[in-house]
Parts: structure tokens; sequence; C-alpha cells
């Protein structure tokens, strides 16, 4: 544990426990777009940045998904300065992205207007990156990337591209895309991804072995007995979530006492 | 031109040049630290436009605050310049370049819009005069733009390779993108990334913070990635492909070194025939003959020769310039130019009592180590105790060589203390780790011998004094201080500076009183058409240098030779102008919290290691090596300079 101070807040957090983490473990808001709590730090909004300083660290501004607490540190989530910057940059964003209801409610939290800066040119979508993060490193299809524009050009993340030979139509990216840039639409027999609009992927869905839902594509759930062993793969049944559910549900019950029977 | 005025690095600039570009007239500078202005009629409100635009094609993107605050940076100063601007968008301005400032990830968004802020201080009535409709016609003057990326790393490598680049790549798993990054403009990474002695990482800012990252590794982590079998596809893809408008005009290169490699390498990607005159039966240079393989696989070496030799150079083995051929010979086979890379393969002696007498066991290092190196084991004298006098790369080579062909002891003599060892600190270590014993603050006085053959070395004890020239304390002796170190066999290993008498008498190829060979900018020498570089030019070096002149001189003579020009190369001038423009600050305090040190490489056990000729480091695994790439700060600073353009034509501009 080590002790940290989050505003005027006193507090022992866990070792490797980050600043983002410490406050909102606290309920103090700092705003995020591209944090998601099972992928770790982005860095790329830099919306959640804090005033931080401590032994051996002057004052400065640093995004706190990326700040690891040690003893002594000490940040300012809501000073002046911060709220200035969180402004200025919600303002950039907003005139340069089709703005989402997650930016839209920080912007109107924060007291900003909505044509702070115009901007001819509009990025496809926040370029957060959860996407390409989600599908390498949670599924392991690699089928996001970000696009390095033109040739010759500095550009590291342009905006996302398709691998459709890699995708397995899992659907985690639309999940998890904070603007719905990227969508998936079933029909009876086949998922499309969308991506900026276009269908960049169809794939083919099966449907559940108790009530026929097509709930899944074939290309995942063949991933999916691809990873298991086979002591797994022989219980394996093809099952939509809500059958899936009910199935183990019901297998749990004789494990349990019937209603009335209360156990003293 | 004198600047008139300045701040660079938050200090005036006084009366200082604009750093100087050949014949061309520097107005004002902009960059990351400041501006310079040299020509009051400079246009400060387009110089800001002009630099915007280069820095919002400099962002990678990644960030939000730099992707987009750059973006609207370059809109504002665009709207401005053509007078649509009014007071609200000056305030703006300041606002953005703050919050990118302050907010951005890397360097490029942190370090670049600073300049607007003291530019809308001290030249607001420029821009106030652009919101009332533009400058005075007195004023105006036609001016082209060029700007430079540059970061610490890459302006400290001799070779200039985009480092922040290669190292982004490698973060983002893109291993072969990441080694064509590197091999755009050094042919050699397998070689570098073992064995230089990475000045990149002196000039690390994450060493400001903890530790500098380890480049070289990650440099040779991904060209041995792409040398596993199951990645070929990897290694076809990151190939130096050849220019297929190949022109039939010969070049012809003396030695197979690390610059004529490098040279003949280039030259073949634009198509010309080239053939290298190699003196020994191997090729690598002193890369081979002067570096242990358990630093240095032959392999390696072999794996990157021939990844050259398949671009078509052609390698001529036990054929040396002078012996065995002239530079008329060459002109005569037709041969359009030549490049002189032929190292610089002597030592310098000890001189002291004893040294002369022909002694058995006494041997200069270099050739120890050559001797070594091209299994002429007969030639390499034997016994149970070897001591080295020197402090230097090749000294520590020779010491740990030691244990690995037979001697039981392994004694290294130096006069300064462990402190100024001119080695790299990780050798010291190493050698120290697998038994080698260090005297330090003694000096030979004499070598002892019996019947024909050396039984010791007598040696003085020293202390330190003042500092000399060099900035390191200079040893002084301790007067009856004599003592004796037992040895069968003595390497003298105290450098090859100013001794060029082993180089062959060159006809109309001028050379400095030593024998190093003189050349101009360009490294042509007094003989047209001849060009020189690496050892021979510079006396010993480091390997990397010798890549980066071997480099500068395939341009120079693809110029020569398509359009034959001889004026200094762009190249030069860039690099001469970058460097007077500190950027990298030592001194520089650097506000992220500590604490994320380097990822340490594997390497086999020292006393297993130190009977073989096995590589010692094992090299990063993927993950390591993400790991490491990971800590990079990406340091990129934009440069920019205008200079008025003496046609009056339309003002252009150019992102280099």
């Amino acid at each position: 544990m080590v002790s940290i101070r989050i505003d005027n807040l006193k507090l022992q957090v866990p070792d490797g426990m980050t600043a983002l983490e410490a406050a909102r473990s606290e309920g103090i808001d700092i705003p995020t777009l591209c944090y998601h709590k099972a992928l770790g730090p982005q860095g790329v909004c830099r919306l959640c940045v804090v005033e931080a300083e401590g032994p051996g660290l002057n004052r400065t501004v640093l995004p706190s998904c990326n700040l690891t607490g040690f003893e002594g540190l000490k940040i300012y989530t809501h000073s002046p300065l911060i709220l200035s910057l969180r402004k200025t940059i919600v303002g950039l964003l907003l005139a340069n992205t089709t703005p989402s209801e997650q930016l839209i409610e920080i912007a109107v939290k924060l007291g900003v207007e909505p044509a702070r800066f115009r901007s001819a040119r509009q990025d496809p979508c926040l370029l957060c990156g959860l996407c390409v993060k989600v599908c390498r490193s949670s599924i392991g299809a690699a089928a996001l990337s970000f696009s390095g524009g033109e040739q010759n050009s500095r550009v590291v993340a342009g905006h996302i591209v398709m691998n459709e030979q890699a995708c397995v139509g899992c659907g985690t990216c639309a999940n998890i895309c904070p603007v719905q840039a990227l969508r998936i639409e079933d029909s009876a027999k086949e998922r499309t991804v969308v991506l900026y609009g276009a269908v960049v992927n169809r794939l083919e869905l099966v449907e559940c072995e108790i009530c026929g839902l097509a709930h899944t594509t074939r290309k995942f759930m063949d991933s999916v007995l691809a990873r298991l062993d086979p002591d797994q793969k022989s219980g394996f049944r093809n099952l939509c979530p809500e059958c899936s559910r009910r199935h183990f549900a019901e297998a749990l019950g004789g494990l349990f006492p019937p209603d009335g029977d209360s156990v003293s | 031109m004198k600047s008139i005025f300045g701040t660079w690095n938050g200090k005036p600039v006084e009366g200082a040049m604009t750093p100087d570009y050949g014949d061309l007239k520097v107005a004002a500078v902009i960059g990351w630290s400041g501006i310079r202005v040299a020509d009051p009629r400079v246009d400060i409100v387009e110089l800001c436009r002009e630099y915007a635009r280069a820095v919002l094609d400099s962002s990678c993107g990644q960030c939000n605050p730099c992707r987009t605050g750059t973006r609207a940076l370059a809109d504002l100063f665009e709207k401005i310049k053509e007078g649509r601007g009014d007071e609200k968008d000056l305030e703006d301005i300041a606002e953005i370049s703050r919050a990118v400032s302050t907010t951005s990830m890397c360097d490029i968004g942190q370090s670049s819009p600073k300049v607007f802020l003291y530019l809308l201080e001290h030249f607001r009535d420029d821009f106030t005069a652009a919101l009332n409709g533009g400058r005075s016609e007195a004023k105006r003057v036609r001016y082209t733009y060029r700007s430079m990326i540059t970061a610490p790393c890459m302006q400290a490598c001799p070779i200039h390779l985009d480092i922040p680049k290669y190292i982004e790549e490698i973060k983002a798993g893109r291993f072969a993108e990441s080694l064509q990054c590197i091999k755009d403009r050094l042919p050699l990474p397998g070689i570098v990334g073992r064995v230089c002695v990475r000045p990149c990482e002196s000039s690390c800012r994450r060493g400001l913070v903890d530790e500098p990252l380890q480049i070289r590794h990650l440099k040779r982590f991904v060209a041995d990635y792409a040398r596993v079998p199951a990645d070929k596809s990897v290694k076809v893809a990151a190939g130096l492909e050849r220019s297929s408008a190949a022109s039939p005009l010969k070049v012809a290169i003396i030695g197979a070194g690390p610059s004529g490699l490098t040279c003949a390498s280039f030259l073949a990607i634009k198509g010309y025939e080239v053939t290298i005159f190699e003196m020994l039966p191997e090729s690598g240079g002193m890369a081979t003959v002067g570096i242990p393989d358990y630093r240095l696989p032959r392999d390696i070496v072999h794996e990157e020769v021939a990844e050259v030799e398949r671009l078509g150079v052609k390698i001529v083995y036990g054929r040396a310039l002078g012996p065995h051929f002239t530079l008329d010979d060459l002109e005569a086979e037709g041969f359009k130019a030549v490049f002189i890379g032929m190292g610089c393969h002597c030592h310098k002696s000890l001189d002291i009592e004893g040294e002369d007498r022909g002694y058995y066991g006494y041997i200069p290092g270099v050739y120890f180590l050559r001797n070594i190196n091209l299994g002429l084991l007969d030639e390499v004298p034997k016994g149970k105790k070897m001591v080295v006098v020197g402090g230097g790369n090749v000294a520590i080579d020779c010491v740990r060589t030691a244990f690995r062909v037979g001697f039981e002891e392994s004694h290294i003599v130096y006069r300064r203390s462990r402190k100024e060892m001119p080695a790299d600190s990780v050798e010291i270590d190493d050698a120290e780790a697998e038994g080698v014993k260090y005297h330090f603050l003694t000096a030979p006085k004499r070598i002892l011998g019996e019947n024909g053959k050396i039984i010791g070395l007598e040696c003085l004890r020293m202390e330190l004094g003042e500092p000399d020239a060099s900035g390191r304390r200079r040893p002084v002796v301790v007067p009856g201080s004599e003592f004796m170190i037992e040895a069968d066999v003595i390497v003298a290993a105290i450098g090859q500076e100013g001794d060029f008498n082993c180089m062959c008498n060159l006809p109309g190829v001028e050379v400095t009183k030593k024998g190093a060979i003189i050349v101009d900018e360009n490294l042509m020498t007094s003989r047209k058409g001849v060009f020189a570089g690496g050892d021979c030019v510079t006396g010993p070096d480091v390997l990397i240098k010798a890549c980066a002149h071997g480099r500068l001189v395939s341009m120079a003579i693809d110029r020569f030779i398509s359009a034959g020009q001889t004026e200094t190369l762009t190249e030069i001038l860039d690099e001469k102008f970058l460097r007077g423009l500190e950027v990298f600050d030592p001194s520089e305090k650097i506000d992220i919290p500590r604490g994320t040190g380097r990822v340490s490489v594997r390497h086999e056990l020292p006393l297993e290691r130190r009977r073989d000729f096995r590589e010692v480091d094992k090299g990063y695994s993927a993950g390591e090596a993400i790991a490491e790439a990971s800590r990079c700060l990406r340091c990129y600073r934009v440069v920019m300079y205008a200079c008025i353009d003496d046609d009056r034509s339309a003002s252009t501009v150019s992102h280099a």
C-alpha cells in the first residue's frame, strides 16, 4: 500500500493502482473517453489529465490513467489549470470529430460551447484505439489496425482499417467503441460489420441448438473451439447467451436446497 | 548572416550566427525551442503558418490534443495570414498552444507550439497588422521554407537513423516495418545492433528520468527477428530491392568493411555496378577481424554481406590497392568513381624498454584479434598468463579473448582509474565477471624477458593529477613504485591513433603527415572522382561512423557521376545546421515519475561462456522488446528555416 493524496483526500491505495482508479474509487469524477478498465491505459484522449507532484516530481500535468500511485504522490483533479485544459481538449474534439453522446455529455458537464474551434477536416472517429487493442490483445484476431496515412507520411494513427480475413465477427469492437464508428448488424443468417458507415465484412451466423436464435458467427465459434483442450471441448454446446444461462442454472439447481427448506 | 534577434532553449541568442547553410541566405529559424531571426523583413505570421503546417504533417495522430490541436493551429494561422482573422483567433491560438504543449503524449506536441506563445507575446504587432489586412508592400520578400524533423537520439547517431520511428514500430508489433526503417539508412542492422557504441543512448532523454532506452538491443531484436526461418516472408519484404532502372556505370570500392558495404549497398540500389576489392580472404573489415565472435558471431556478418551481394555487388577477395592494382588501373578499367574505405589496421607501440627485443610473447592487440578471427592460431603466442596494456575496447576484446583461446589468467594494465576507461562500461563489467583482473593506476615500464621469451611486465604505480586536454585527470608516476606482473604474453592495445604508416601510397591523393586521407565535405579526396571514408580518414573510430561515411559517399558518388556535381550535399548542410541547434539538453529536467528502468538483456553465464566463442548477449524476446520500446518518450522535434528567394519566384515550400 502507498499513501497518496487526491485533492484534499488522504488515501491508502494498493501498489500499482493508477491515480485514475484511485480517484474513481473515491467517487471523484475524472472524464475519459479512451479508458477501459479491462484494457488498461491507452493515454490518447488526454481528458484524464491531472496535476501531479511528489518526491522527485515537480508539479506537472500528467494523464491519470497512466500514472501509477507512489508514496507521497499528490494529485489535483479539478484545479483551474486542469479544468481549462480539459475544456480546450474537449473543444478541439468537438470541432474535429462527429460528437458522440459520451463526448457531448462531458462537454455539457464542463460547460464547453459546441462550436469552439471550427475545423474543415474531421476525423472519422476518436481514434482512441480501443477496438484495435481489444481485437489484438483480448480476442487475439488482430483484425483491426491503424492506417498509416499516405506514403512518406509520419501519421501513425490515420483511421481504422479492417483485415476481413482475420476478423472472426465477435462484435467486441462494436461493443467497446465509444462513438459507434464500428457496428454489427445481424440478419437471419448473416452478420455484417460496419465501419464508418460502410460494410467491411460479412460473416455466417450459427443458430443456438436449443432455441434456434442466430447468436454468433461460425468463425467466432471455431476460434473459441480452437482454444479449448479436449476435455473442455467434449462438454461444449452451441448455446445462445440466454439458453446458456438457463442451461447452467439448471445444472446448478440440484446443489441448493429446495424453496422453504431454510438452513438453520 | 548575423542573428539580430532570437531566443533558444530559453536563453537569448546574442549576436550568434544563424546556422550556416552553404550559399542559402537563411533569414530565420523556427523550432521547438525558439526562434532566430537574421532578416528583419521576415514575415513572422507566414513563418508561423508554415511551421504550424510542418508540425501538423509531423504529428503522428495518436493522441488527441496533438492531432486535433496542430490541425486547429494550422487552420488558424492560415486564416490570419489570409486576412480573415480576428482578435479571438489570436486568443484561440494561445489557448490551443498551451493545451497541446502541456497535455500531448510525445514531444512533437509538447515542444512545437511553445514558440507560438512566445511570438504572440513579442511580435503582437505583426499579428495585429495581419488581422488588419496584411503587411506593407515594402517589407514583402519571398521566402522558401524547409522543415526537418530530428530528435536527440537521431542527432547523436552518426548515420541519423529514425530511432523514434523504428522504436514506435516495435511498440506496435510491426517488426518488419521497424527493420525497413533502419535499412532505409543502414544495411547492416545485425552488426550495428551488436557492436555499436550507441551514442544515441547517451543522448536519450529517458536517461534524464531513469535509464536510457536499450536502443542497440532493440535494433538487434528486429534484425534477429527477420532471421527466424518462420519469418522468411518478413525478410523478403524488408530486404533492400535493387533499382530496376539500372545504369551500367561502374564504381569500385576498396575494402569490404562497414563503410564499403554500406556504400556498395546504396549504390547498387541506385543501379550502379559495384565491385568491392578486399585485401583479406574475409569480408566485414574490422567488424570481422577486429571484433571477437562472442560479441559478433560470424554468421551475422556473412548474412548481411550476402544481402549486399544479392543486390548485385561483386566482392573480389585477396586484392589490395597498391600491391595488386592502382587507381589508374581502375580508371582504365572503366570505373567512374572509386571509394576508399580501407580502414586503419595499424597499432601504436608502447614505447617502453624491451618492446623491440623480439621476445616471443609480444603482440599488438589488433594483430592478436585479427589472427584469431582469421583462424591463424599458429601466429598467436601461447602461454598461461596474458597481460594486456590499455583501456579501450580493443584491450577489453583481447583480455576476454585470452580465456577463450586457453589462457588461465588474464590481466589488464591501465594507467588511469576505471572511471576514465574509454571502453564500454558494459564490456568492462562483463570482462570482470569472466575473471579478468584489473590493475588500475598502473603503467608499463619495461618488458622483461629471458632466453628470448617474455617472463613479465615491470610496472609503475600512478596517481591522478590535474585534468589534461581531454578533461580526464592526468596520471602521474609514483617514484620508486616499480613492481612486476608475471606474464607469458603481453598485448599492446593502447590505441591506433595517429599511426597510418601502413597506408599505401596513392598518387594524386593527398594525405596528412600521419597518413590519413584528406577529404572535402563530400568526402572526395584531392583526386577527382576518388572518395574516401571511415577509419582511413578519421583514424580509428566507431563502426557506425564508417557506415555513415559510406552512405554519404554513395550519395556524393551518385551525384558526381550522374550530374558531375561536387558541391556540398544538402544532407551534409542539414547535418551541420541541426548540430548548431542543441537538440539534446543534458541539463533538462523532465517532470515524469521515475522508476521504469530498462529491460535487461539475458546473457550466457560468465563461467560457462568464458571458454568458448558463443555469443554472450542473447537478445530480447518479442515481449521484452515491446516492453522496452514502450519506455520511449518519442522526443521528436520539428525545426524549419526560411531563406530568401533570390529569383523572387512564388514562395515555395518543401518539407523534408
